[in-house]
């Protein structure tokens, strides 16, 4: 089988990567975060709150460990049906500025992020949407607006744009932590050039990883099932992983923490026709969870993979251990490791001959989020 | 004849660092025994100033009551970094960032208490100094 017969628009997006992140690093500059917000309202943040529906949940999952760490500010990240329906009001609001509500959607146009905005404006917190036009729903809804860098083109499942605003929430943290000294003038531009090298390194060895992504994937695609395990920031790439499966070729899959997989997924029926997929990062403090767990799989007999930073040597036999670049800080990792999975996926469907999306469907087709659907522009908003 | 070396250490935050010793190297290496120096920091978050070093509690003080005449605030209108360095523009501007000193036997001319300090009014950041030694 020739890899390139199978090209498609996951593995391409993972070749425009590293290029996509510098450009959101050098259109995001420190003039434009600046504008964001005002030094005022970033020394009245007491906390922060992310919220946002499907990847961009998932990209508040993956930057709030680094949002804490270089900021200081206690962060809770929150799907967008929680925070708009289901959060107590009084956590809104309760003092200037404060929390901070920062609403991730890439569109700007769909109804629930724009909710949140005007639920968290109604009762006086602050908020920024990070979104593509100031002009959308969500960008009159907000008080900020954070210009989201886009890539060039259509491209769905959109692990670039999820990229673009996991750096993006990483650079406005940066400037947060900056302005409130918690980190020196050093260190912010350490960082920023942290975030531009990872991505370069991850794409001088991508050709690699791309090869092996292509092996698992006609090894893999027959199996009954994918399940996907990591914890904390590591969450946000099992789940982003997760979701590919269902957005490429809509196989059965599901995802977990290293604890509660003990608990509960550990007991899915013909272990050996499960694929589980293991993000085990070497700074994530669970890391030593995380290797009891891959024991557990061990005893059951399911095919798996270890996504990581560390040596092949951290690891027992018998696992497939793909090692990532190593970041300068840890928190990047999420950053760049989805795109193994996202490799997978993309060739599982092209080996399969599944279309994207119900894309062969276009009646089922038309109410996704990868067609911008009715269901989801046109719900009902109810301010609660 | 004229002679220049420069200086760097990394900083930390608020704190005056004692450069005499480094000034006193410096006109050594010119081989000038009369005639003036410039010592000069290329920042505009520092200072360079002459003090006694008999009391680090006095620079502690100094830090204190530049505070004090310049208190940190999130309101000021350069907003670029943080309020610290927005303050720090404005205690470098007070301090000024070069000092002249004379030149006599090959040695700075200081009094008993005197030494040459480097303030940083920011940090933790990269820093340096230039002495530049002139003959008479």
């Amino acid at each position: 089988m020739n890899k390139k017969d199978y090209s498609n628009r996951l593995s391409d997006q993972a070749y425009k990567a590293a290029e996509i992140i510098k450009e959101v690093c050098e259109k995001t500059d420190h003039n434009l975060l600046k504008e964001v917000i005002s030094m005022k309202e970033i020394h009245d943040i007491q906390k922060v709150i992310m919220t946002g529906c499907g990847d961009s949940w998932m990209a508040g999952i993956a930057t709030r460990a680094v949002f804490e760490a270089v900021t200081g500010i206690d962060v809770e990240v929150m799907r967008n049906i929680d925070f708009t329906r289901h959060l107590n009001s009084r956590f809104l609001g309760y003092s200037p500025n404060t929390p901070l509500v920062i609403v991730v959607s890439a569109s700007g146009d769909k109804a629930r992020p724009t909710e949140a905005l005007l639920r968290a404006g109604k009762y006086h917190a602050n908020t920024i949407a990070l979104t593509k036009s100031k002009d959308s729903p969500c960008g009159k809804a907000a008080r900020h607006v954070f210009p989201l860098v886009l890539p060039q083109g259509n491209y769905n499942p959109g692990s670039n744009s999820y990229s673009a605003a996991i750096t993006s929430l990483i650079l406005l943290a940066l400037r947060i932590g900056r302005a409130r000294n918690v980190i020196s003038h050093n260190e912010y531009e350490d960082m920023k050039k942290a975030i531009v090298d990872f991505a370069e390194e991850f794409s001088n060895n991508l050709e690699a990883l791309d090869n092996l992504s292509f092996d698992i994937a006609t090894r893999w695609k027959d199996l009954r099932a994918l399940d996907f395990i990591g914890d904390d920031s590591d969450y946000a790439t099992a789940q982003f992983g997760s979701a590919k499966v269902l957005e490429t070729y809509g196989g059965y899959t599901t995802y977990d923490d290293s604890e509660d997989w003990l608990h509960i997924n550990y007991f899915l029926s013909e272990p050996e026709t499960i694929g589980r997929v293991v993000i085990a990062n070497k700074n994530t403090p669970s890391f030593s969870r995380i290797k009891e767990t891959l024991q557990s799989i061990k005893r059951i007999g399911s095919p798996c993979i270890v996504i990581t930073d560390a040596s092949a040597d951290e690891f027992p036999d018998g696992f497939e251990v793909i090692t990532t670049p190593e970041p300068r800080y840890f928190w990047l990792n999420p950053l760049m490791q989805h795109y193994i999975f996202d490799m997978i996926a993309g060739y599982i469907a092209e080996l399969k001959g599944t279309p994207f999306f119900f894309e062969d469907k276009p009646e089922l087709m038309q109410n996704t989020a990868a067609a911008h659907g009715p269901r989801l522009i046109d719900s009902k908003i109810e301010i609660i | 004849m004229a002679y220049m070396e420069k200086r760097e250490f990394r900083s930390k935050f608020e704190e005056m660092y004692e450069i005499t010793d480094d000034v006193q190297e410096i006109v050594k290496n010119s081989g000038v025994k009369d005639g003036f120096i410039i010592v000069h920091c290329n920042h505009t978050t520092a200072g360079i100033l002459v003090t006694s070093f008999w009391d680090k509690r006095g620079h502690v003080d100094f830090m204190i009551e530049m505070d004090k005449l310049v208190p940190t605030r999130n309101d000021f209108l350069h907003t670029y970094d943080t309020p610290t360095d927005a303050a720090g523009h404005i205690k470098s501007m007070l301090v000024g960032t070069s000092q002249t000193l004379i030149v006599k036997d090959g040695k700075v001319l200081l009094g008993s208490s005197q030494g040459i300090f480097f303030a940083e009014f920011d940090g933790p950041r990269d820093r340096q100094f230039y002495v530049k030694v002139v003959s008479d």
